[in-house]
C-alpha cells in the first residue's frame, strides 16, 4: 500500500466539491505533504469513509421507511438524506476507481 | 476527521436548517389562519433568520480573533447548531374577541416564505449538481 | 398520520368555516320561522371554535366544539291575527339579525379564502421539496 500513496497524491475529485484551504479532502487525506507528524494509513480514510457513506445510506433508509408510513412532515428531510447518501457514494465509488486505474498504471510499469 | 467532509458543510447545514424552519412557519402559519375567527387565541410565529445571522456573525468574529501557528491550534468553537423557535405573539390586540391573527400579515408572510422555502430548496439542489460535476469530473 | 400536517391545518379551517357558513345560510333562511318542531321560534345557531391541541411544536388547525343556540330575546312585532300571536299579541319572530348574519358571512368568507391560499401553499412548498430528489 506504501507505493501506491505518491498515486493517490495525484488523485483530485475536483475542486468545486471539496473545500481547497484547509479542508480535510479525500484527496489530502493520504499525502504526507501537509507538515503532520505520521499521516493516517489511507486504508483508515478509506475504512472511514465506507463507515460513513453506511451510515448516511441508513440514515435516508429511515427516512424513507418513516415517509412509506405517512410519517413524514417535511419532504425535504427525506430528499436532503437521500441526496447525501447518494452523493456520499457516487464520491467513494468515484475514488475507488481512481485507485484501481491508478494501480493498473503502476503494476504495467516496467521494473 | 471525516474524510466526506467536504460533501457537507456550514454552508450545507444552515441551508437545511433554514428548510427546517420554513417548513415549520409554513405550518404555523397555516394554524393561525385555521384560528383567524377563534375567539382569545394569540398568533404564533417562527424565529430563526436573526438566530442565524447572530451565529454567523459570532463564528466570523471567532474566525478573525483565532490565529493557528500551529497544528494543535483551535481553529475556532465548532458551531452548536441554531434551529428555528415557535414563539407565542401576546401583543397587538386589535378585536374584541381576543384574536390576534391579522390574515393580511400572515398571508404576506406565507408568500414570503413559500419562494424562501422554493430558494432554498433550489439552492440546495444546485449544490448537489455541482457536487456531482466535480465527482464525476464533468462527464455525466 | 403525521404526513404534510400542514395540510390538515388548513383542511380544518376550510371545514370549520364551511361549518359557519351553513349556519349562516341557516339562519337566513329561517329569518322569519316564529314556529319550530320544539316550539317557539328559530333561534340564531353559532357555532364555537376552539384551538386544537399541538401535536409536536405546532398546534392542529381548529375544530367546532359545539352549535348554540343564541340567548339573545326573540323580536317582538305586534300582530294579533297572526297565527303565531301571543295571547297579549305579539309574535315572537327569530333573534336573526340580516345585517349582523350578512358580516358574519363576509368574515367566514375570508377566512374560508384564508385557508385555501394557506393549503396551496403547503402543497407547493411540499412539491418543492421533490424537487431535491434527483430522478
Amino acid at each position: 500500500m506504501e507505493a501506491v500513496r505518491p498515486a493517490i497524491m495525484g488523485i483530485r475529485t475536483g475542486e468545486a466539491g471539496l473545500r481547497p484551504a484547509g479542508g480535510p479532502g479525500l484527496a489530502q487525506a493520504g499525502a504526507p505533504a501537509a507538515g503532520q507528524g505520521a499521516a493516517k494509513p489511507f486504508s483508515r480514510v478509506l475504512q472511514e469513509a465506507l463507515d460513513q457513506v453506511n451510515r448516511l445510506q441508513l440514515e435516508a433508509q429511515a427516512q424513507v421507511e418513516a415517509l412509506a408510513a405517512g410519517q413524514v412532515d417535511d419532504l425535504h428531510r427525506v430528499a436532503l438524506a437521500v441526496e447525501r447518501a447518494q452523493l456520499a457514494l457516487e464520491l467513494t465509488v468515484a475514488v475507488r476507481n481512481k485507485l484501481l486505474e491508478a494501480y493498473q498504471e503502476i503494476s504495467r510499469m516496467p521494473v | 476527521m471525516a474524510p466526506l467532509e467536504g460533501l457537507w458543510g456550514a454552508a450545507e447545514e444552515s441551508l437545511s436548517r433554514a428548510l427546517d424552519a420554513a417548513a415549520l412557519r409554513q405550518r404555523v402559519v397555516a394554524h393561525n389562519l385555521a384560528n383567524l375567527e377563534t375567539p382569545g387565541y394569540r398568533r404564533f410565529q417562527v424565529v430563526f433568520e436573526e438566530l442565524l445571522a447572530q451565529q454567523q456573525a459570532r463564528q466570523s468574529r471567532l474566525r478573525l480573533s483565532l490565529a493557528t501557528t500551529h497544528p494543535a491550534h483551535l481553529k475556532g468553537i465548532p458551531a452548536r447548531p441554531v434551529g428555528p423557535v415557535v414563539v407565542r405573539d401576546e401583543g397587538t390586540i386589535y378585536r374584541n374577541d381576543a384574536n390576534n391573527v391579522d390574515p393580511e400579515r400572515e398571508l404576506a408572510t406565507m408568500a414570503k416564505n413559500g419562494l424562501w422555502y422554493r430558494s432554498l430548496s433550489r439552492a440546495m439542489s444546485a449544490r448537489f449538481a455541482s457536487l456531482r460535476t466535480a465527482i464525476h469530473e464533468g462527464r455525466r | 398520520m403525521a404526513f404534510l400536517s400542514g395540510l390538515d391545518i388548513s383542511a380544518s379551517g376550510l371545514t370549520a368555516e364551511r361549518l359557519r357558513m351553513d349556519l349562516i345560510a341557516n339562519n337566513l333562511a329561517n329569518a322569519l320561522s316564529t314556529r319550530t318542531p320544539h316550539g317557539g321560534p328559530y333561534r340564531r345557531q353559532m357555532p364555537v371554535f376552539a384551538a386544537r391541541q399541538p401535536v409536536g411544536q405546532v398546534g392542529a388547525g381548529v375544530e367546532v366544539v359545539a352549535i348554540v343556540e343564541d340567548p339573545s330575546p326573540p323580536r317582538l312585532v305586534f300582530d294579533p291575527d297572526h297565527p303565531d300571536a301571543r295571547p297579549d299579541g305579539y309574535v315572537e319572530y327569530p333573534n336573526v339579525d340580516v345585517v349582523t348574519e350578512m358580516v358574519d358571512m363576509l368574515a367566514a368568507s375570508r377566512a374560508y379564502q384564508a385557508n385555501l391560499a394557506a393549503f396551496a401553499t403547503s402543497r407547493d412548498m411540499a412539491q418543492s421539496a421533490l424537487e431535491l430528489l434527483r430522478v
